[in-house]
C-alpha cells in the first residue's frame, strides 16, 4: 500500500475526522471578542495617525515656521515694528517664496488652533451631556 | 460581500464580519493546537488583528481562509519556539480543564470521549498536529495543506499517515482503558 492509497478517505478516516470535529464542537469565542478586536484596531489606527503627525507634519511645520520667522525678521530689520512686520510679510509680497511660505504657515496654524478649540468645545459639550444624563 | 473587500473598505466593520465568519472556526482549530482556551483565544485575536492590519498583502488568487490559517500557524510556531515544549506531556494535558461542552447535559461518557480525542491530538508532535487540524478537522485537500504548511504534498501525506496511526493507537488505548475501568 503506498502513501496515496493511505490518504484515500475510508470509513476509519471519516470516523476519526468526525470524532476530532466533535471534540471541539460548540467551542465559541466569548461574546465580547468582536468588540475587543474592533477597539484594538481603532486604537492602533489612532496611534498610527499620531505617529504620522509626529514624523511628517511636525517637521514640515517647523520648516515653515522657520521660513515665516526669517521673512518677518527681514522686514523688522528694515525698521518696521513686530506686528507691522508680520502684516507686511503676509500682505505685501516683496519676496514671493517667503510670503507664500509665511501665508501658508499662518493659515495652517489658524486652522489647527480653530480645530483644536472646536474639539475641546465638543468634548466639553459631551461631558456636560453625560453629566446631565447622569 | 467578500470579507477581505470589506476589511479593505473599513477595518472595524470588516473585523466584525471576520469574527462572525471565521472566528469560531479558527477558535476550535486553535483549541486543538493549543489545548487551552485562553491561549486559543489569544492566538485567534492576534491572527485576526494581523489579518486586518496586513490585508493589503492578501492576494485574492488564493483562498482567504488558507491565508488566515497560515497567519495562525505562524503565530502558533512563534509561541512554541518561545516556550519550547515540543509536545505537551500527558501530565499537562490531564491538568487542562475541559472546556464547556456545547451539548450541555451530554453524558459523562461522551464528554470524556471528547476530552480523550482532544488530548490525543494535543499529544501529537506539532507538525503532525497542524496537518491533522488542517486535513481532518478543516477538511482541506492535501495541496491546500501543503501550501499552508509550505511543504511538498508527499510530506503532508506521510505526516497524515503517521498522525492517523498515532491517533488510532492512542484512542484505541483510551477506549480500551475506558472499557477496562467500566
Amino acid at each position: 500500500m503506498n502513501v496515496d492509497q493511505l490518504d484515500q478517505c475510508n470509513d476509519m478516516d471519516q470516523m476519526l475526522a468526525a470524532r476530532i470535529r466533535d471534540s471541539v464542537a460548540g467551542m465559541t469565542l466569548p461574546p465580547d471578542f468582536s468588540a475587543r478586536l474592533g477597539h484594538a484596531i481603532a486604537s492602533r489606527r489612532r496611534a498610527v495617525r499620531r505617529r504620522m503627525v509626529a514624523l511628517v507634519a511636525m517637521p514640515t511645520l517647523l520648516v515653515l515656521l522657520a521660513g515665516t520667522f526669517s521673512a518677518v525678521r527681514a522686514r523688522k530689520s528694515s525698521g518696521r515694528s513686530a506686528p507691522a512686520s508680520i502684516v507686511a510679510t503676509v500682505s505685501k509680497p516683496e519676496d514671493g517664496r517667503q510670503t507664500f511660505v509665511a501665508g501658508w504657515t499662518l493659515a495652517g496654524l489658524c486652522r489647527g488652533f480653530r480645530r483644536r478649540r472646536r474639539d475641546v468645545q465638543i468634548s466639553d459639550g459631551d461631558r456636560k451631556n453625560e453629566g446631565n444624563q447622569e | 460581500m467578500d470579507v477581505w473587500l470589506e476589511i479593505r473598505r473599513n477595518g472595524e466593520s470588516g473585523a466584525k464580519l471576520l469574527v462572525s465568519e471565521y472566528g469560531d472556526r479558527l477558535f476550535a482549530a486553535a483549541m486543538l493546537l493549543c489545548g487551552d482556551a485562553g491561549d486559543a483565544e489569544d492566538l485567534v485575536f492576534r491572527t485576526l488583528d494581523r489579518a486586518v492590519r496586513k490585508i493589503d498583502s492578501y492576494r485574492p488568487t488564493g483562498s482567504f481562509f488558507a491565508w488566515l490559517y497560515s497567519i495562525l500557524l505562524n503565530f502558533r510556531r512563534m509561541d512554541a519556539r518561545r516556550r519550547r515544549p515540543a509536545t505537551i506531556s500527558s501530565d499537562v494535558v490531564d491538568s487542562i480543564p475541559a472546556p464547556p461542552d456545547a451539548a450541555a447535559g451530554a453524558s459523562p461518557g461522551a464528554t470524556a470521549d471528547r476530552a480523550a480525542v482532544r488530548d490525543a491530538v494535543l499529544r501529537l508532535p506539532p507538525e503532525l498536529r497542524e496537518t491533522v487540524v488542517l486535513r481532518l478537522f478543516e477538511g482541506l485537500d492535501v495541496d491546500e495543506v501543503a501550501a499552508i504548511q509550505r511543504v511538498p504534498a508527499g510530506t503532508v501525506k506521510s505526516r497524515l499517515h503517521r498522525a492517523k496511526e498515532l491517533l488510532r493507537a492512542d484512542l484505541l488505548d483510551s477506549d480500551f482503558n475506558k472499557g477496562d475501568s467500566a
